[in-house]
């Protein structure tokens, strides 16, 4: 049971591999569905069947973990949703439009990276919106899936606001279980805490793609983490004003970012929406 | 001493915050230092003290402060 349970994720991305083609993107999000309800061991009742199956959430996330599903809110009017569905859906088209206009002229890696990943953030955090104003008008409670990354001071402070649900579920599912399980097994304190960090970010990077892009994708922020935890306190620490340590931080945080982000910006170009 | 007080002294002692601030519906990433390996930490020392043995099905379901109370007390 206890080596089941830190193996599954690891299986639920081979099956996502293995059923790309019956389900396509949407395989992912529901692998990791069942796995939440297998977790809290949630009756096999037609409430679970909808949670597996919520199609809102389906293609493009945010992952809602099992532990809210069944949290009741007051439901959204038909206008709001409307306007808020309205309102996502043309920011995602003209940031695609833009896209395509803008991104001809660029040839440097680093610059026709930042405008996918801006073009990325815009239209990745959109659909996150549209799908929660769907929710919300079903009663469902809102999940965070971004919250201001463009304001991170760290890497580590990155990854808890970019994609928060993902995140969440490497956090809850499987970085803590399997610190503690590697803490117990090999009684050191430094290498199951580096082991766990590094598999969860291997994790992160094949979840989004099976290539060696994302293979290096995750191992880089894996490795700085590892790093930020070590040197980060101690090198920004030396700047004594505040406001000039955030802002510091804050360029650090998106230059890291986007040398992590440029090793798979040929894939993310192919999945930008361009009208 | 009751397990709610217990732990919730722990993660005051553990993480140099106030007790105030340790409630029911504080989450992990609400408190600064409260990583995977603190956490683990943590949860070592809680099954050295109360004589506990965390499943690590128990690890999965604990999303804040108040489901990791209510996991040890159906200990």
């Amino acid at each position: 049971m206890q080596i089941t349970l830190i193996i599954i994720p690891y299986l639920l991305l081979a099956i996502n591999y293995l059923s790309l083609f019956l389900l396509g993107i949407a395989s992912i999000f529901l692998l990791m569905r069942i796995y939440s309800a297998y977790v809290y061991k949630a009756p096999l009742d037609f409430s679970t069947i909808l949670y597996v199956f919520y199609i809102p959430e389906l293609i493009t996330g945010p992952f809602r973990d099992y532990s809210s599903w069944n949290n009741k809110i007051e439901r959204a009017t038909l206008i709001a949703t409307s306007i808020k569905i309205l309102y996502a859906l043309i920011f995602i088209l003209l940031s695609g439009f833009i896209y395509s206009k803008v991104i001809p002229f660029y040839n440097n890696i680093l610059y026709v990276s930042l405008i996918t990943y801006l073009t990325l953030y815009i239209q990745f955090s959109f659909m996150s919106e549209l799908a929660n104003a769907i929710s919300l008008f079903l009663g469902k409670s809102y999940v965070v899936n971004f919250n201001k990354p463009l304001l991170a001071t760290s890497v580590n402070d990155f990854w808890t606001r970019w994609h928060v649900s993902l995140g969440m579920f490497s956090k809850k599912y499987i970085n803590q279980p399997l610190t503690f399980y590697l803490s117990k097994k090999i009684k050191s304190k430094v290498v199951p805490y580096m082991a766990s960090i590094l598999i969860t970010f291997l994790f992160i990077g094949l979840w989004h793609n099976l290539s060696p892009n994302y293979l290096l994708f995750g191992l880089y922020f894996g490795i700085v983490v590892l790093l930020e935890r070590q040197f980060y306190s101690k090198v920004f620490n030396k700047v004594s004003n505040y406001k000039l340590r955030q802002i510091s931080g804050i360029l650090y945080t998106q230059s890291v970012h986007l040398i992590g982000f440029s090793f798979v910006t040929e894939f993310v170009q192919k999945i930008i929406i361009q009208p | 001493m009751n397990i709610e007080n217990i732990v919730k002294t722990l993660i005051s002692d553990y993480f140099k915050v106030e007790i105030e601030k340790v409630m029911d519906v504080t989450t992990a990433s609400d408190i600064e230092g409260w990583d995977s390996l603190s956490h683990t930490e943590l949860l070592l020392e809680l099954e050295g003290k109360l004589d506990i043995s965390f499943e690590l099905s128990d690890l999965m379901e604990m999303d804040n402060v108040g489901s990791l109370i209510k996991i040890i007390e159906c200990k």
